[in-house]
């Protein structure tokens, strides 16, 4: 293990997919301990980690290589261990439980292939404590913020072409964001905590958390994606069954053309299955153990909004001068 | 869950913290307020989830005038949602002075201030889904409202009040999905409500007798009851449950069913406006979350105190749709069309003229020569209502002349006579029907005939135009005689009072003399104000919740067993040992 700058530990970000990680490395460099390594490629895992003090794994997206990263974070880490390991997993875990949800929580029966790889990663890195070495997990709820594409850009797409609105009984469920600057800190806070090897810590803001339908109506009005339409069950039900299988077929072949951007969004049944799930994500723990403390909701939605209106008119300037019309992930 | 009462076993007394009587507006608000509580609560609706004629033939009744009030099965529905399901979504709170004691109106002012009913408002606005909570017309759409004529400022109304509406919602359909998975939430359908059985010393409710339509019959026992059904249905099971207290459960002073409201409205004149049209605007607006608003002609707190009269409000409404005269093809199209409207929006069509084949082709007439009007109101009519989630709430139709009439939905003084009592007549499980005998006094018709007077001096002051009676209207009082009573609005039959000899209940809605029943209705309000009920019934109901949240968590585990012990009760069961037996 090594230090790049003279009293800083390196902490070796492993990214890919999520754009938690490129804003874990801005926090992590203005930092007086850490500095950041971030590593995309994760073939060079086995040849940074030796380098790293640290280790924050936000590998995320595809099911197969959150398995992957994570295996080969751990058999390298058994041969080089790093001080600690911050295993970044999700809220997916829980399934499809409702009501309050803490780190005690049995897990149900994974929904999707991804909540089960969440879970076998989970496993994987509890493994790699029991064998003696030291790693965190923290289970973000939705991560919201500037440049949140799943949270932010999809979310203000969907409602300005009013396919998103306020959906009714099918937005009743709890809506559980973090902004991704105070994940951001408890990453931060996780990697020197004291006697927290082997902990789950949920991490999810703290505010009374409104529906999806109360945020939805919000950040429409924030973003001007107003009057809100009504989405009427049948549409619902229709986006989800007939058009999201068309989208995303479009979306798998205009990827291979380069063109994926141009294939509207779907609503997919998890998606959609999200905002109507009635779970509310406990994170008192990480409160009380780490001491974090949360953006409120109007401010997280109004950051959002500025900076959603801001990349849109920078986007339509830039169409305009010829370039692509690219979204930001 | 939800389940049906038919299915459940026949003898069993199910136990609860809270058991909800009627699964309306009211009852399914407190049934969602005490969700996450963690109370056992048993909500019994009477219905199911769909209309059935067996079910809505239990609301028959008796009518004293049947030319001034409804039949009883109309406006009202015996189903998971209540009235909910039919009803056209108008969200008004009341204003401050409907809850003074007013020296003019005899029995006016309520036990409870204004303030403390308007803290629950912005949650009844959400549970209507009405939006937010703002009824100002400056407020409620970004750059203000567009006015109802330009540059008209009457000088006793204001025109900065404004009605919201819901989509309308079902809360039935709306709200299922949340009380089935509920694991402390039990809501039975078909479940008819026949006595509440007191206690020996009739200080408590002690269980809620159950019966179905097809024969089966148990009980619900609680720590407190929560009587949630209409106006009507409240006064037929207090009085009904007269076993321990005589004259009715509350009724000791003969109060359950006197001072029967409703609502004094109607369409009234012709208003003439000499502006150009597009000075004139009599549709809705749209709010930022979606809600349809729309300005109203409100009769000012000062003019109603100089002139000793009730509250009201006026709408700009195009000209009666049964006179001709309009000339518009829409009107004349919904005109042809009354047989395939509901009842309860076709009474609005009745006229007593009679239905001469010249009036017919007057009609065919217009829809002729207004086919480009017509057809595009249907299109609007598909679009914006039929297929809309959000529904376009009323019929807005832009006469072809610049000459309108005025909607009116006036205050109803409370007046001992107007009352509601049981019949002689039994129903087939044994209830006794209802008889109405709605009344209205001369004050009533003096609020609708001074605000109409002093309408038509603003009018003429403001040089706008002319506002006068139509030609078939004889005088104001026809007026309210050829409307009646105002449908759905039933109020005011379980009055809340100071103490048991102006009120049924209390400020809490708790019946006076028995320590565990609430009422969770418009039959508590002891004026009717200008209001629609609905939004008011669910603020109640709301504060109800917190209310009896607030008393359970206060007094768990201190229920007197002796007074268990002196109730004489019918041989009910705990479920398991009903289940055993069966």
């Amino acid at each position: 293990m090594s230090t790049g700058t003279p009293g800083k530990q390196t902490v070796l970000v492993i990214g890919g997919g999520e754009f938690i990680d490129t804003r874990l490395a801005q926090a992590l460099s203005v930092s007086a301990l850490y500095e950041p390594v971030l590593l995309r490629t994760h073939a060079d895992l086995r040849a940074a980690l030796p380098k790293a003090a640290m280790v924050v794994n936000c590998v995320a997206r595809r099911p197969r290589t959150i398995l992957a990263v994570t295996q080969a974070l751990c058999d390298a880490a058994r041969r080089n261990p790093p001080r600690r390991i911050v295993h970044l997993s999700s809220m997916a875990v829980y399934g499809a439980a409702t009501g309050v949800v803490d780190e005690a929580t049995e897990l149900q029966a994974p929904l999707n292939d991804y909540a089960r790889a969440r879970i076998e990663a989970e496993s994987l890195v509890l493994k790699y404590v029991a064998d003696g070495g030291d790693a965190v997990i923290i289970r973000p709820s939705c991560m919201f913020g500037p440049e949140s594409e799943p949270w932010v850009s999809r979310i203000a797409r969907l409602l300005l072409s009013r396919r998103l609105g306020d959906l009714g009984p099918f937005g009743d469920g709890t809506c559980n964001l973090i902004h991704v600057d105070d994940l951001a800190a408890v990453i931060i806070l996780a990697l020197s905590a004291a006697n927290v090897t082997g902990e789950i810590f949920n991490a999810n803001a703290d505010w009374p958390r409104p529906t999806w339908n109360e945020f939805l109506i919000r950040f429409a009005q924030a973003i001007g994606a107003t009057p809100i339409r009504r989405i009427s069950a049948l549409r619902l039900r229709g986006e989800v069954k007939l058009v999201a299988p068309l989208l995303r077929g479009a979306a798998l072949a205009a990827s291979r053309v380069g063109a994926s951007n141009v294939v509207p969004d779907a609503l997919t049944p998890t998606f959609v299955g999200t905002l109507q799930q009635a779970i509310t994500i406990d994170s008192a723990k990480a409160s009380a153990r780490l001491g974090i403390h949360y953006k409120p909701l109007d401010e997280m939605i109004s950051e959002a909004a500025q900076w959603w209106r801001a990349q849109r008119v920078t986007r339509t300037h830039a169409a305009q001068a010829g370039f692509s019309d690219k979204t930001s992930s | 869950m939800i389940s049906s009462a038919r299915s459940t076993v026949r003898g069993a007394a199910i136990e609860a913290d809270v058991c909800i009587i009627g699964g309306g507006a009211a009852g399914i608000s407190i049934a969602l307020e005490l969700l996450n509580t963690g109370l056992r609560v048993v909500l019994l609706e009477a219905g199911g989830t769909a209309e059935d004629n067996a079910d809505q033939a239990l609301y028959q009744g008796e009518v004293a005038d049947a030319s001034l009030h409804s039949p009883l099965d109309k406006y009202r529905q015996r189903r998971f949602g209540g009235s909910t399901t039919i009803w056209g979504g108008r969200c008004v709170p009341l204003d401050p002075i409907d809850f003074q004691a007013r020296d003019w109106i005899p029995n006016s002012g309520w036990p409870i201030s204004y303030h403390e009913v308007a803290q629950y408002y912005p949650r009844a606005n959400m549970i209507c889904e009405a939006g937010s909570y703002s009824y100002d017309a400056e407020e409620s759409v970004p750059g203000g409202m567009r006015p109802i004529v330009r540059d008209f400022d009457p000088a006793d109304f204001t025109t900065a009040s404004v009605e919201r509406f819901s989509c309308p919602t079902d809360f039935g359909r709306r709200y299922r999905q949340q009380l089935a998975s509920s694991a402390t939430t039990r809501v039975l359908l078909h479940a008819n409500c026949t006595r509440l059985i007191a206690s020996a010393d009739g200080a408590r409710i002690e269980m809620a007798e159950v019966r179905t339509l097809d024969g089966n019959c148990f009980g619900v026992s609680a720590t407190q009851f929560v009587l949630a059904t209409g106006a009507l249905e409240v006064v037929r099971l207090l009085l009904a449950s007269n076993d321990v207290h005589a004259a009715g459960v509350g009724n000791a002073h003969g109060l359950v069913g006197r001072y029967y409201m409703s609502h004094i409205a109607g369409t009234i004149g012709s208003l003439r406006i000499d502006r150009p049209a597009d000075h004139i605007w009599q549709g809705y607006d749209r709010a930022d979350d979606g809600v349809y608003c729309r300005r109203r002609i409100a009769l000012r707190d000062s003019a109603q105190r100089r002139d000793r009269i009730g509250n009201i409000v006026f709408r700009l409404h195009h000209p009666r749709i049964p006179n001709p005269r309009h000339r518009t093809g829409a009107l004349s199209a919904i005109f042809l069309a009354r047989r395939m409207i509901s009842y309860e929006y076709a009474k609005r069509l009745e006229t007593h003229e009679p239905l001469t084949a010249r009036l017919w082709l007057q009609h065919v007439a217009n829809v002729g020569t207004d086919a480009l009007g017509a057809s595009g109101f249907l299109w609007h009519w598909l679009r914006d209502r039929v297929l809309a989630e959000r529904k376009f709430p009323t019929v807005i139709i832009r006469p072809r002349t610049n000459l309108f009439s005025l909607d009116f939905n006036a205050e109803q003084v409370p007046n001992w006579y107007s009352h509601v009592r049981l019949a002689d007549r039994v129903d087939p499980l044994g209830m006794p029907r209802l008889r109405v005998d709605w009344r209205y006094a001369e004050a009533d018709v003096r609020t609708v005939t001074s605000a109409f007077q002093l309408l038509q001096r603003d009018v003429s002051t403001a040089g706008i135009g002319d506002l006068s009676l139509e030609p078939d209207e004889a005088d104001i009082e026809a007026v309210i005689r050829r409307d009646g009573a105002y449908g759905g609005h039933h109020i005011g039959t379980a009055r809340m009072g100071l103490d048991p000899t102006e009120g049924v209940v209390d400020g809490n809605c708790r019946v006076f003399g028995v320590n565990n029943l609430y009422i969770a209705s418009s039959a508590v309000f002891p004026t009717s104000g200008q209001a629609n009920p609905t939004l008011t019934i669910v603020a109640l109901a709301v504060r109800l919740a917190r209310h009896i949240h607030s008393e359970e968590q206060r007094a768990i585990s201190v229920i007197d067993p002796a007074c268990r012990m002196q109730t004489q009760l019918p041989v009910f069961l705990t479920e398991s040992m009903a289940e055993q037996q069966a």
